[in-house]
């Protein structure tokens, strides 16, 4: 039984390997606020700066709302590749709305300081509601390929 | 230690039609006849534990399995605020049939979503907990997508819900699967094309009694734990028996025999489902029920129950939550208003300027762009070019201003020609031939 936690310790090192390992190196303490500085994210997009290997996970520095906690919507700065990147959020663990989707990991897309993505397509499903805020992320949800 | 466990309950559950005062002789011979009897291992054991509270919840009757929403906590609230609920819950279950499931079942679930492309938004899932009582009835749908595990919690008589499906109805050995999480993801992934699965011929709910693999420690919660009492993950794979032995560190057997948590609701529930069994029964009568409280149960019909669920959720919710008489008199007043103010500017400017031409180019300016009017204006007028230009700006931007000032890229061009439009106003409340002059 000793194996499964090498293995889990194992796993821990590589990143952005198989997705089944991938869901089990990010953090399973309970969700306290959904996505605030230091929370590890995962890049959902096809953009290289999100997929390539490197042996720490992105963090998100800095989140750009009046308090530091981020939802689905909002936009923050990631520390991919020891270089700056800003990024939209589009799901996180932390249960919010009824009627609305909670996901099993904190979901990020790349972005450039206009607004626009950085990868081409995006495989994940993305919650419906950030239909609404149209006029900045209309790129965003047009390279989204399904919707939740 | 478990073993001993397991033999306790044993001798509870076929304790479970005994009543108190038998249950009480018998300890009392327990106690009497001495302990190193022969006979224990023919009978049960002597010592005979107090009855469990347990043993009211296994009672449990089939429709609070079935809606277990509708059974009040044990609260100090007015009961008169649950019969409320109630009847609003009948009433949108006469609405929408919210079909039997229970945790482990699979549903589909149809919801009105104004961001969603066509509206509707579809959403498949197995169901892992249902929870609230009340109008706040909850239950979760997991499922996998694209890789990504997603959940919604969906309120049970939200008015947004269109359609709740069974795909497949089945119980699980626990009533809270929320260990799904950290189980492996072949087990929360469910086809969302999938068809409705008949039901079973018997009137029984099939129970699946799989036991669900896991993911590698750490989990989400300690699922091993004694408190969250879970039967169906196959800890012998995840787990040593050393640590298994370990965990019961967390046991808390002392809980089910705590008489002061006891909650006795069989009364309580035959009161409550006869009554919902009556009104369920009884044929909504369309009945001129007030517009305000139409407004506020917006999602329930005054027609026939019968009638088919329209497709989208506005068309239902004009249909349904007509315009009340008060919103009606605003309406057609701020129609008359705008008619009247119409006819009256239209008699104003026709008063001013009584020349035909320029009355037929007033008329001919009754879409909103000026740019084109001035265009048509310039074809249809007889005067000179020159003079034409000057005057049909200024009469577009007039005729423009009586509209109601539909010309918002003519900001330039309105504080040019204010000075002039002033000096033409002047000009025009002479008499008719100095009109004409003005515009030839």
């Amino acid at each position: 039984m000793a194996l499964p936690q090498l293995s889990r310790s194992l796993t821990g090192l590589l990143v952005g390997t198989s997705s089944i390992i991938q869901q089990r190196t990010f953090g399973v303490s309970p969700v306290a606020a959904a996505i605030q500085k230091m929370t590890r994210v995962r890049v959902v997009d096809n953009s290289s700066l999100g997929n390539t290997p490197y042996h720490r996970a992105p963090r998100v520095i800095h989140v750009y709302t009046k308090n530091g906690v981020g939802k689905v919507g909002d936009r923050v700065l990631l520390a991919i590749k020891g270089q700056k990147k800003k990024a939209l959020i589009v799901g996180h663990k932390m249960p919010g709305e009824r009627m609305s989707p909670r996901f099993d990991s904190n979901n990020v897309v790349l972005i450039e300081e206009n607004g626009n993505p950085t990868g081409t397509r995006i495989k994940v499903p993305i919650p419906t509601h950030l239909r609404k805020l149209e006029g900045d992320f209309s790129k965003v949800l047009a390279i989204a390929s399904s919707f939740v | 230690m478990a073993a001993y466990a397991k033999g306790l309950d044993k001798l509870i559950f076929s304790l479970r039609s005994l009543r108190n005062l038998q249950l009480r002789n018998e300890r009392g011979l327990s106690t009497s006849v001495c302990r190193p009897s022969p006979r224990e291992d023919n009978d049960p054991p002597k010592f005979t534990p107090p009855p469990k509270p347990v043993v009211i919840d296994k009672t449990q009757t089939v429709a609070s399995m079935r809606n277990p929403e509708f059974i009040p906590p044990r609260q100090r609230t007015d009961p008169f605020k649950f019969s409320m609920e109630r009847k609003d819950m009948v009433r949108r279950r006469k609405v929408l049939n919210i079909p039997e499931f229970y945790a482990g079942s699979i549903l589909a679930v149809t919801m009105a979503d104004p961001n969603a492309s066509g509206k509707m938004n579809r959403f498949v899932g197995i169901c892992i907990q249902r929870g609230g009582k009340g109008l706040g009835a909850t239950f979760v749908l997991r499922n996998i997508i694209d890789n990504q595990g997603v959940e919604i919690c969906y309120e049970m008589y939200s008015p947004r819900i269109q359609s709740v499906e069974v795909l497949k109805l089945e119980k699980r050995l626990d009533d809270n699967l929320m260990y799904l999480r950290d189980a492996l993801p072949e087990y929360s992934t469910v086809d969302p094309d999938m068809k409705p699965e008949s039901c079973s011929t018997s009137g029984e709910v099939p129970v699946n009694k799989i036991k669900v693999r896991m993911l590698p420690k750490p989990w989400s919660k300690h699922w091993e734990r004694p408190r969250f009492g879970i039967q169906g993950i196959r800890f012998d794979l995840c787990m040593t028996p050393r640590q298994m032995e370990f965990v019961q560190k967390w046991a808390q057997p002392w809980q089910e025999y705590d008489m002061l948590k006891e909650y006795d609701t069989s009364r309580l529930e035959e009161q409550i489902f006869s009554e919902v069994q009556r009104e369920m029964s009884k044929n909504f009568l369309p009945h001129k029920v007030s517009k305000l409280n139409m407004r506020y149960f917006f999602a329930v019909k005054v027609t026939d129950p019968n009638e088919e669920q329209r497709r989208c959720c506005q068309t239902r919710m004009r249909s349904v939550c007509p315009v009340s008489p008060y919103r009606r008199c605003l309406h057609t007043a701020a129609a008359v208003i705008v008619i009247v103010s119409a006819v009256a500017i239209v008699a104003a400017v026709i008063t001013a300027t009584i020349d035909i031409t320029s009355v037929s180019y007033l008329f001919a300016l009754s879409p909103p762009n000026p740019r084109a009017d001035k265009k048509i204006v310039l074809s249809l007028s007889l005067s000179e070019r020159h003079n034409a230009n000057n005057t049909n700006f200024t009469g577009t931007e007039e005729t423009d201003m009586a509209w109601g000032g539909s010309g918002g890229d003519d900001d330039d061009d309105d504080d040019d020609d204010e000075y002039e439009e002033d000096e033409e106003e002047e000009e025009e409340n002479h008499s008719l031939l100095e009109i004409i002059c003005v515009y030839f």
